[in-house]
């Protein structure tokens, strides 16, 4: 999906509509947001990711 | 406030002895924000009628030997995202429910008025804490004292400046990225972001739930203490505080100097680059020498994943803060401000998997930092990389890559701002301390024996100084 298409469908599926000027800025910023995230997935694993979300019953 | 004190250590001395009245001290800072409030924008609303009555009741306690503390009688103010019993939160929004926690005091309110400290207003914040100011929304803009063509930094924006200009003697400012230190830095005071879950939120409009912190804003460091001694501790009413927690007695871990303590310099990640200003090297060096002569040990310092944890906290909120705002955002778009709804908009173009991830790192960063803490005691960088920003070239990527506030957010960890030193132009240039989690004695411990041995905190700008004719 290119960029446009994936940053019209976040928002459509979010329910906000932004008008078209700030929509483009949207699209034009979201591939640096996009290459930040990315950026995450490649921090390495450590045994401690097993708690990471963790639900506690009582809280 | 230039003949009264500048600092709420030095004003409770004052009103101790005698030599001052809460009402004085209150006037005072009224009649510096009825001379420079137009000019720099700080209060969104004044409490003068109430304010004063408090400083009257709370000399007349003094009078009769009730002594509640080095906060009686004291003039605060609080940022507009923190309810007060005296009147409406507006968030700096036109978009805001006027019945939200009306007539209520947030629990870390209650506490500072119990204290007997003096609500004086509410104070300018940019829309929900974030964004940047807007002009074209029916709030000040606020100005920097040390020159009103700047920025004050933010969020605590107003905090920052009335503090600065005397209008008050300590504030509360809220921190979910920086909104304590990055304004206290610009402005040149004092800032405290405590451990994560210290300090009760409720009552303070969310930005990033798992992020937020309400911190004290003051000249010193020892007032910041003085505030936090006061504002921490568990509360039921914040699912998110650390259970149990309790305040520490932070006066009186502040013995003067640093011996004992380990300095883990960090310049790998802060000395770098084009943006920063040509002094700040220097500055920082001399400040680092300062630490050594409070009898610190001196060692070189890399976070890991500095990057990627600083990354993460400035994603996070964006989502946590479009949960909030989503119905409203989807109804009313426009009434927020162009930054703001730019800003959390931008939370909706991340999915669950890249917040879930998000969080893993924020886990895998504090615990590679909990390794960084078995070898130093405290990390210290600037804060930011540069003095005040001007109104005029204000830009949102430029600005996040000066700042260095966001990573202690996403770690949990306790961080200190305090003035370092100024500018070629004369701007404040900060310190940053920060320390292991519950550990904030310590880092106030490292920023008050700094300012033992320097007075860049008792700086005063020459807007507030100079009495027209």
């Amino acid at each position: 999906m290119d960029t446009e298409t994936t940053v019209r469908t976040l928002f459509a599926l979010a329910g906000v509509s932004p008008p078209e000027d700030e929509m483009a800025e949207f699209i034009a910023g979201y591939p640096a947001t996009r290459a930040q995230l990315d950026a995450l997935y490649a921090v390495p694993d450590t045994p401690l990711t097993d708690g990471i979300l963790v639900f506690r019953p009582t809280e | 406030m230039a003949d009264v004190p500048l600092t709420i250590t030095d004003a409770a001395a004052a009103l101790r002895a005698g030599d001052l009245t809460s009402v004085e001290l209150v006037e005072a800072g009224y009649a510096a924000a009825d001379r420079l409030d137009p000019t720099l924008g700080t209060y969104i609303t004044r409490y003068d009628e109430t304010a004063l009555a408090a400083a009257a009741a709370a000399d007349a306690e003094r009078a009769a030997g009730i002594d509640k503390g080095p906060l009686h009688g004291i003039p605060l103010g609080i940022k507009d995202i923190i309810a007060c019993e005296e009147g409406q939160t507006t968030g700096n929004s036109v978009v805001f429910d006027p019945d939200w926690f009306a007539g209520k005091d947030a629990p870390v309110v209650a506490r500072l008025r119990a204290a007997g400290a003096i609500m004086t207003g509410k104070l300018t914040t940019m829309e929900y804490a974030c964004g940047l100011p807007d002009a074209s929304k029916p709030y000040p803009v606020p100005r920097n004292p040390w020159d009103t063509e700047c920025w004050t930094g933010g969020s605590s924006s107003g905090s920052g400046a009335g503090v600065a200009s005397g209008m008050f003697l300590g504030a509360l400012g809220t921190d979910t990225g920086g909104s304590v230190r990055f304004p206290a830095a610009f402005c040149g005071i004092s800032g405290m972001m405590q451990t994560y879950g210290l300090v009760p939120k409720s009552g303070c409009l969310p930005l990033g739930v798992t992020l937020d912190h309400i911190g004290p804003m003051a000249r010193s460091v020892a007032d910041c203490a003085a505030m936090l001694e006061v504002m921490a501790g568990f509360d039921p009413s914040d699912p998110s505080m650390i259970p149990g927690v309790t305040a520490g007695d932070y006066s009186s871990q502040l013995v003067g100097d640093l011996k004992g303590v380990t300095v883990g310099v960090e310049r790998a990640n802060h000395l770098y680059g084009e943006n920063r200003d040509p002094a700040l090297e220097e500055v920082f060096e001399a400040a680092v020498a300062v630490l050594t002569e409070a009898g610190a040990t001196v060692v070189e310092v890399e976070i890991p994943y500095y990057q990627e944890v600083a990354a993460a906290t400035m994603l996070c909120w964006p989502v946590e803060a479009f949960v909030f705002h989503k119905e409203w955002l989807a109804e009313r778009w426009t009434d927020y401000g162009r930054y703001t709804r730019a800003v959390i908009g931008a939370g909706a173009l991340l999915n669950a998997a890249d917040y879930a991830q998000i969080l893993k790192v924020r886990r895998i960063g504090k615990a590679a930092l909990d390794q960084v803490f078995t070898e130093v005691d405290l990390i210290v960088s600037p804060t930011t990389s540069v003095g005040a920003t001007r109104h005029d070239v204000l830009d949102w990527s430029a600005l996040m890559g000066a700042i260095f506030t966001p990573y202690w957010d996403s770690v949990g960890s306790p961080a200190l701002a305090v003035p370092m030193g100024f500018t070629a132009g004369g701007l404040p240039l900060s310190l940053q301390i920060g320390g292991r989690v519950l550990e904030d004695g310590l880092v106030m411990r490292a920023g008050d024996a700094f300012q033992r041995l320097t007075d860049f905190h008792l700086q005063v700008p020459s807007l507030v100084t100079h009495q027209p004719a």
